[in-house]
């Protein structure tokens, strides 16, 4: 627990010195306290330059176990994206965020971002999560193209 | 527990100015100053105009009245610059003309 919380102080103290432009990742402010909870962060993921994602920013709830970083955050899109990784919960599947798979505790909090930003513009169809976003990516790349640059234009970067 | 980020701020913040293609400059400002000062004193160093640049810390679009003690800012902490910018072509369609004219 201890560790958890030392290495989440140091991560955003990292953060606040140095993060990729557009991105942002901040301890979450509890409503009733006011006070900052560590352990649930609020970040946000602008679409990359040249891909059909670029001009958006998608708002990403990461959650950490109290065995963090032996285990993974949870990263959860909120609301739920429409993407053929993210679970209709809004849950992302990748492989860096799966204790059996990549997961390492040295993956810092801006790697885990970058590698969701990655995961946007290039999606894996032979591990879906969602039915909606896999079909249409699949069955009809014009149609997921048209909607996905609706959901930017409804999730506008500043 | 008190607030984790309660911050030993020095009369002397460094704050640094990012934009899209990761230029920086870097100002030293008083924890007290407004952040209108900074803004201003970025806009003519880059020579754009004030009403075209936004700037946000940690996602909060900052104020001409806020001050680094406001937004509880720590030395060497980030300020992201975004250009304005309006997206849409609402006027060329209002005039009738279709996509496939421009291609």
């Amino acid at each position: 627990m201890a560790l958890c919380t030392n290495r989440l102080q140091e991560e955003r103290k990292q953060w606040r010195k140095d993060h990729p432009f557009g991105f942002f990742a901040k301890p979450q402010r509890n409503a009733e306290s006011g006070l900052l909870d560590l352990k649930v962060w609020e970040c946000g993921i602008p679409g990359k330059e040249k891909t059909l994602w670029e001009g958006g920013l998608f708002k990403m709830s990461v959650t950490f176990p109290d065995e963090y970083p032996t285990k993974p955050p949870k990263c959860k899109f909120t609301p739920p994206l429409f993407h053929p990784n993210v679970y209709p919960s809004g849950t992302v599947c990748l492989s860096i965020l799966n204790e059996e798979e990549g997961w390492k505790p040295a993956i810092t909090i801006k790697q885990i971002l970058l590698g969701v930003q990655d995961l946007l513009d290039d999606p894996n169809p032979e591990s879906p999560a969602q039915a909606d976003a896999y079909h249409l990516f699949k069955k009809d790349r014009a149609a997921y193209e048209t909607k996905v640059k609706k959901i930017v234009r409804e999730n506008p970067a500043p | 527990m008190s607030d984790i980020e309660a911050p030993s701020r020095p009369a002397l913040l460094s704050l640094t100015v990012r934009d899209q293609a990761n230029n920086e400059i870097a100002f030293r400002v008083k924890a007290g100053t407004k952040l209108e000062k900074l803004m201003s004193a970025y806009s003519k160093e880059r020579s754009l105009g004030l009403s075209s640049l936004r700037f946000f810390f940690d996602n909060h679009r900052i104020q001409k009245f806020e001050t680094p003690q406001s937004l509880n800012m720590e030395d060497n902490d980030i300020i992201d610059v975004h250009l304005e910018q309006t997206g849409g072509c609402a006027w060329e369609l209002s005039r009738g003309i279709q996509d496939s004219q421009f291609h």
